[in-house]
């Protein structure tokens, strides 16, 4: 089938999808014994009334398909409804802590992804040898350490040795007087022309980084290395060989393309991890992105609000996903048939 | 006698597997001539594919070639440094394999493909090299409209010919055809081997080694025929001594097996047997426990290779000094 | 038998998991309580505690040695049930095809966009702590990954000749299903179900060290280490450290474990005579 043809019946397949997780989110908090409202009240002494005018607010006295109705239409006009501890649209939130967690998730991946391909390519040009076995080793042992405890290790060695690293927070004062134009503090830095204040955004990244960085690497490196050397068993690769073009040649022009196709979709499918492995770094870190907003939320039973970051860390995977799987109908010709 | 072009002295080349060491060609010498088509025939493990592949050095990872001499036009394969081998391969021996689907880069035009088989050896402007790629893509028969598909949008016989077009653009002097058409149906193999038949007669100089299992389809084209089993030399002679008098029991069977379509209404008889395990060949002549005519000697004396008859040699007991061979039919066993 | 990478991956994984449980054994046999209270508050790692005692003067070793049996015991809840359901709705999904197929292999693909860690933090959120409860939460998220391998074999041997003459001597679908088709399904189910058990090890801590996990004064490795965030900066780095360890050290157990046994099993299934 025609490439824009695929593409459409993708984009189409995708609001299905984005409904039944909008749906399996919204069941799984209605449905689950635990009466929110309780919870939001927590321990005040409020009285019978009180309680009825909030669960009024909240529109939870109405029956259950007119609130999921509700629901679906304020997706569709961009309501998440209100947070209840903050008093805000979810929507506010969710756009104040954004670009923290897109700051985290870029440069963790930047930091991935090369270290990543490249730790896979070296192992697999050493195939069975030392080099392999060690990056083999690596990265599994990296793979099993969870992503919070190698953050918490990071700042217990700043500490412990006294090194000059902020293992807190995105910025410290020194961003004061940066304009948020982004929200993004390298970016807005750089754009405010403040030097100190961009020095001090990289040095609040840099454990984030390194922790989430690292984490998402090691499954990258296992997948590039297996996927380098089952293309360098296929059979074309021994005729390029055959046809007399130079190792080099036949490694950069004809096994690395056919391997990065399924490196980088396995990598494009791991958004959900990326996005687990944000949450736990944020609390870590106490990084103000999506993540730990999402944390804070539970932690005050935010009824709206933890639903409003649930379905939008769902809505980034499936966009994810879409993009995946239509770059990978774009590279490979194969895939639109 | 026609000028000598690849000559292959006493070859051997072993694969070494972790635990064991499998001698998959073991000791095969045999010459092929300018514009001569040889035909290596054999049953699966038989070692005639390795012996394509020592040709070119090609041998995959466990393997290695532990003896032997190959000439190329005089000149010893084996002594050149890789960077030299490199440069003959393809220029002047090239080799069509089985599996054409999985021989093409995925991602690759077809026409990019050859072209870079081309342009990895000489210094050809892209347009030249186009020019002669469309030029061979008529002798095969191939729509220069193919150039822009990709491997998956040709068919089996589409993809075959590309190959066999990617094989000669270099002008080789040597093709080494492993198997072309076992993945074929038989239409589809009858037009490639009319392809190959027709390119022998066009390509004046080009020399041919055609390995197959296949009787009927390596007949059909080779001017001389080996066979080969367990890694050694059963017989050699011309395709018609071959066919209408074979001297090796093995290659009795071999030539039974394969039923003549217009021939004598005959039994069809299978080669009974398995082929031998060769981390542990048989002692003796390694066609021995699948041999009808086989005795004592067989098991304990491997046979040596001799002219039988003119330009046709075998390499059994049967013929030698004692042998019970009488009448072009052998006797049975004592 | 085995190459050779893959059977050491087996052992080592055997072993170590071996001395995670003896470990957790041993605390049950001695009797080492990790509930105990004492005055020795935060003290650094010593002969007394060898990995030091917690804000409440708790020995950390009995505690992070105990914390093993939840740890594990929730793991495997949350694999029986992501095996259980996940595993057969592929199967008979896969069998029956159809629409049904669409629709539910539909549902899991969108639910495979859900990060299970964030469907546990939303339904231990929503019905609390317990080990039951924290095993349904992680248990739900790794459903889909069953789901598709299970989907996968049966899809590719439906076609085959033995199926249809099994149906044809009158089998029922049932008998079909369960007797001749998962058991093809088996090798890639308990590959996939010991790596799980290690995934499933750090959800469990992950929704401990969020505060989501099995309630106080259970020693769980996650809520631990947690709660010892509080005093790094005062430079007591063992509580979080030693949970932190275990954690791994059993992950890489059920890792290498899974990864080898993977590896065993399909080179076992695509055992072909080499051609030379």
């Amino acid at each position: 089938m025609r490439l824009r043809t695929f593409i459409l019946l993708r984009l189409l397949l995708t609001i299905p999808m984005i409904l039944i997780l909008v749906t399996v989110v919204f069941s799984i908090m209605r449905i689950l014994p635990g009466d929110p409202v309780l919870a939001v009240i927590g321990s005040r002494n409020a009285s019978e009334q009180q309680i009825e005018a909030l669960r009024h607010q909240l529109g939870l006295d109405k029956p259950l398909y007119l609130q999921y109705l509700g629901y679906i239409g304020g997706l569709f006009r961009g309501d998440f409804g209100y947070s209840m501890v903050r008093l805000d649209p979810v929507t506010t939130e969710l756009a104040i802590a954004l670009p923290a967690t897109i700051e985290l998730t870029f440069w963790s991946m930047l930091l991935a992804i090369p270290l990543g391909i490249y730790s896979g390519v070296v192992a697999a040009k050493h195939v069975g040898g030392k080099i392999d076995a060690s990056i083999r080793i690596g990265s599994l042992v990296r793979w099993c350490v969870p992503v919070f405890w190698f953050g918490l290790v990071l700042q217990i060695l700043v500490v412990q040795y006294g090194l000059p690293f902020p293992i807190a927070g995105q910025a410290s004062s020194r961003m004061v007087g940066v304009p948020d134009v982004t929200g993004l503090y390298v970016v807005d830095a750089v754009l405010g022309r403040n030097p100190q204040a961009l020095a001090d955004a990289f040095l609040h990244l840099l454990l984030p980084v390194l922790t989430l960085g690292t984490t998402m690497a090691a499954s990258i490196t296992q997948i590039a290395r297996t996927n380098i050397i089952g293309v360098l068993g296929e059979d074309y690769i021994k005729v390029a060989s055959l046809k007399g073009c130079t190792d080099e040649r036949v490694f950069q022009k004809h096994a690395l393309p056919n391997a990065l196709i399924p490196i980088l979709t396995y990598t494009g499918l791991q958004v959900a991890v990326l996005l687990q492995g944000a949450i736990l770094t944020e609390t870590v870190f106490s990084w103000p992105g999506l993540g730990r907003l999402l944390i804070v939320a539970v932690g005050y039973r935010d009824f709206n609000l933890i639903q409003g970051c649930v379905i939008f860390f769902a809505l980034v995977v499936s966009v994810a996903n879409l993009i995946v799987d239509i770059s990978y109908a774009m590279v490979d010709p194969r895939v639109r048939l | 006698m026609a000028e000598s072009l690849l000559k292959v002295s006493d070859l051997r080349s072993y694969y070494y597997l972790p635990s064991f060491i499998v001698k998959a060609i073991d000791s095969v010498s045999f010459e092929i001539a300018k514009a001569e088509a040889l035909g290596i025939i054999g049953e699966s493990g038989s070692g005639k594919s390795t012996i394509g592949w020592s040709v070119l050095r090609a041998l995959p990872n466990p393997g290695r070639i532990v003896n032997g001499d190959i000439r190329l036009d005089g000149r010893s394969l084996l002594a050149l440094d890789r960077e030299e081998m490199r440069k003959i391969r393809w220029k002047e021996i090239a080799m069509v394999t089985q599996s054409a689907m999985s021989s093409f880069d995925p991602l690759m035009r077809i026409g990019d493909q050859i072209v870079e088989a081309i342009s990895v050896h000489e210094d050809i402007p892209q347009e030249g090299a186009m020019e002669r790629a469309k030029e061979i893509f008529k002798e095969v028969s191939l729509e220069s409209s193919r150039f822009k598909n990709y491997p998956h949008e040709l068919s089996g016989g589409m993809r075959q010919r590309a190959m066999i077009a990617m094989a000669l653009i270099c002008n080789p002097k040597l093709v080494i055809a492993d198997e072309p058409t076992t993945a074929l149906d038989v239409i589809v193999q009858a037009q490639i081997l009319k392809l190959m038949d027709n390119l022998k007669s066009n390509l004046k100089s080009l020399s041919i080694m055609f390995i197959s299992h296949d009787l009927s389809v390596v007949a059909g084209i080779s001017d001389k025929i080996l066979v080969v089993y367990g890694g050694k030399m059963m017989e050699y002679g011309t395709t018609n001594e071959i066919i209408k008098n074979p001297l090796h029991p093995y290659t009795i069977d071999f030539v039974n097996a394969f039923p003549n379509i217009d021939g004598a209404r005959m039994s069809f008889e299978s080669i009974p047997g398995d082929p031998p395990d060769m981390r542990n060949p048989p002692t003796g002549c390694v066609f021995h426990p699948r041999c009808k005519y086989a005795w004592t000697k067989c098991k304990e004396v491997t046979p040596t290779w001799k002219e039988a008859e003119k330009g046709h040699f075998v390499a059994c007991h049967l013929h030698e000094a004692g042998g019970a061979w009488e009448h072009g039919r052998p006797h049975h066993t004592r | 038998m085995w190459p050779k990478s893959s059977r050491s991956m087996v052992i080592a994984g055997t072993v170590i998991i071996v001395v995670v449980l003896a470990l957790d054994a041993y605390t049950h046999i001695v009797g080492l309580n990790p509930f105990a209270t004492s005055y020795q508050v935060l003290s650094p790692p010593s002969f007394a505690h060898v990995m030091g005692t917690d804000q409440i003067g708790r020995d950390i070793f009995s505690r992070v040695s105990f914390g093993t049996t939840f740890s594990l015991l929730v793991a495997f809840v949350s694999v029986i049930i992501s095996v259980g359901v996940g595993s057969v709705t592929g199967a008979f999904s896969g069998f029956f095809g159809g629409k049904i197929d669409r629709v539910t292999s539909l549902a899991f693909d969108a639910l495979y966009a859900l990060p299970p860690l964030i469907i546990a933090i939303l339904i231990a959120a929503m019905i609390g702590p317990g080990i039951v409860n924290t095993g349904l939460a992680i248990g739900i998220g790794y459903m889909p990954q069953y789901f598709r391998v299970v989907r996968g074999i049966i899809l590719s041997i439906k076609e085959r000749p033995f199926i249809e003459s099994t149906r044809a001597i009158g089998a029922g679908y049932g008998t079909l299903i369960f007797h001749h088709m998962i058991p093809y399904a088996i090798p890639s189910i308990i590959a996939l179900m010991t790596l799980n058990m290690g995934s499933g090890v750090v959800d469990v801590a992950g929704l401990g060290f969020l505060g989501l996990g099995l309630p106080p004064p259970t020693p769980e490795w996650g809520t631990d280490l947690g709660r010892g965030r509080d005093f790094i900066t005062s430079g007591a780095w063992w509580p979080s450290t030693f949970p932190g360890l275990m954690i791994v050290m059993s992950v890489l157990g059920f890792t290498l474990l899974g990864q080898g046994l993977d590896e065993v099993f399909r080179s076992a299934s695509t055992k072909q005579k080499e051609k030379f």
